[in-house]
């Protein structure tokens, strides 16, 4: 019996040996490239499908974790109103790119009011560097579409942004932008469009935000601003700038931006 | 060929290349462990004369396993060997039921419940042993699988069925089997709520070898489950 037994141990050992179980975990990342001028629709919906919107995503998946932002949809461009909230699409995650929410954490104290973040919880004041670390890595060169993408102003694609006319901008923006952007006027850009925004010290109640970047100005982006930052903090329901609305402050903008 | 490329190109302006992404790897994680976990035959399928039980410890080495979803490597350490107690009923017109349960013992930090049950029949024909059997597994692992010290809890439930065939040579016993699995897994994440859910079937095989002694029968057998799993399991059955 014993030489048997042994006979069998020794073919476990060997066996144990052969014992394989391929988990993917040395594989590389799945990468998107995209030829010519990245946009919503040449290559960063697929982008931002296979590396962010599986978790942010309305309404919130199961993947997701808990301390999620809860109004950022990424599976689809345009940020929307539905039953009366508003919900951010990808034409809003510019800034967070240009910030290099990429690279590492966000500290997103300064776009919010003073006194208001007792309010506000914790999760949402420090944006987590993405994708998280367990998520589908993004690589160098997919940041480069990002950054690229983002500089332009997110676009859906690259046809031409609509003229609008500045004079009906201005009055739009001194309506319903300058509450956080302050008044209208060249006088405001800081001579160059360093900063847009007003000194949060001077104001607790005012929103703080990021220079506008003068490049970065889109129909689309002015519209998605629109929805999430101007109206719903007015107290108004929701309601969707028209595409010529925007046009008009897009010129209006072009007017005072360098 | 460069003008088809061009074509490719202008249809495709953008292209998905390389690997693999989080969700696959999490999802290949959760197969293995089920595939691990699973019910497989343990013994040459040789028709018996009269009924008889047998009680059978099963060792089962776990093959190592590259545990890196995304840019996170998991600290999931379980034990190298996965021991289990097997009982099984061997009736004389050939139809034979069995299972095992772990009864959610704590060890290394991990705490595991599982239960398994299998139904089958045996038959002989042109001096070959044969065997067609279904079997069933559930159960839960409570533990430290995505960051340590913490209680995340992963959950399977197995469906399979599969066909053995045997050839004895006197004391010893040489048998193959095919079978096909069907899985439905599931892991909470306890430290930031996430829910991950995996369903996937899979083909798999395995040869064996038993040795008969007096009562006690042992077995050596080797399981390929998909394109992606080996694993071996050692198993000393007493048989009554």
């Amino acid at each position: 019996m014993r030489p048997i037994l042994c006979l069998l141990l020794i073919a476990t050992i060997l066996l144990w040996g052969c014992s394989s179980a391929d988990s993917l975990g040395d594989e590389p990342a799945r990468e998107v490239t995209v030829s010519g001028s990245p946009t919503w629709d040449n290559g960063m919906r697929e982008l931002i499908s296979l590396k962010c919107a599986y978790c942010h995503t309305v309404p919130r998946p199961d993947i997701a974790p808990d301390e999620i932002i809860a109004d950022l949809d990424l599976s689809v461009y345009d940020t929307r109103v539905e039953n009366g909230e508003v919900i951010r699409g990808a034409d809003a995650i510019g800034r967070w790119l240009a910030d290099g929410i990429l690279d590492h954490g966000l500290d997103i104290y300064q776009y919010l009011p003073p006194v208001t973040t007792p309010t506000v919880p914790s999760y949402l004041l420090v944006a987590r560097q993405m994708p998280l670390d367990y998520g589908t890595p993004v690589s160098d060169s997919e940041k480069g579409l990002f950054a690229a993408w983002s500089a332009n102003g997110s676009p859906r694609n690259d046809s031409t942004q609509p003229d609008g006319n500045a004079e009906l901008g201005a009055a739009l923006y001194d309506d319903y932008c300058s509450l956080c952007h302050e008044d209208s006027g060249p006088s405001q850009y800081d001579g160059g469009g360093a900063n847009a925004f007003i000194d949060g010290a001077q104001d607790p109640t005012r929103w703080i935000g990021p220079p506008i970047r003068s490049g970065s100005v889109t129909v689309e982006k002015i519209k998605s601003m629109w929805l999430h930052k101007a109206l719903p903090y007015l107290g108004e329901t929701p309601v969707e700038l028209s595409t010529e609305q925007a046009a008009h402050i897009r010129a209006y903008l072009q007017t005072i931006l360098p | 060929m460069k003008r088809l490329s061009c074509l490719l190109l202008f249809l495709f302006p953008f292209v998905l290349s390389a690997q693999t992404t989080f969700q696959e790897q999490a999802d290949r994680l959760q197969n293995i462990n089920a595939f691990l976990l699973d019910f497989r035959p343990g013994t040459a399928p040789v028709p018996v004369d009269k009924g008889r039980f047998e009680l059978a410890f099963e060792l089962a080495p776990q093959p190592s396993v590259n545990t890196r979803v995304g840019n996170k490597d998991e600290p999931v350490d379980p034990p190298s060997i996965v021991p289990r107690l097997r009982a099984r009923y061997l009736s004389a017109n050939g139809f034979l039921i069995g299972g095992t349960a772990t009864p959610g013992i704590e060890f290394m930090d991990y705490k595991a419940e599982t239960v398994s049950f299998e139904l089958g029949y045996r038959f002989s024909l042109a001096n070959l042993g044969f065997q067609v059997r279904a079997s069933y597994s559930d159960g839960d692992v409570e533990g430290p699988i995505t960051e340590k010290h913490v209680k995340d809890q992963f959950t399977f439930t197995n469906n399979s069925f599969d066909l053995a065939c045997a050839k004895s040579f006197g004391r010893f016993h040489f048998y193959a089997f095919l079978g096909y699995i069907d899985i439905e897994t599931e892991l909470d994440i306890e430290s930031d709520g996430v829910h991950l859910t995996n369903t996937e079937d899979a083909g798999y095989g395995g040869l064996g070898l038993t040795w008969d002694w007096r009562s006690l029968g042992f077995t050596l057998e080797q399981n390929f489950t998909d394109d992606y799993l080996q694993n071996v399991m050692l198993s000393a059955a007493y048989r009554f």
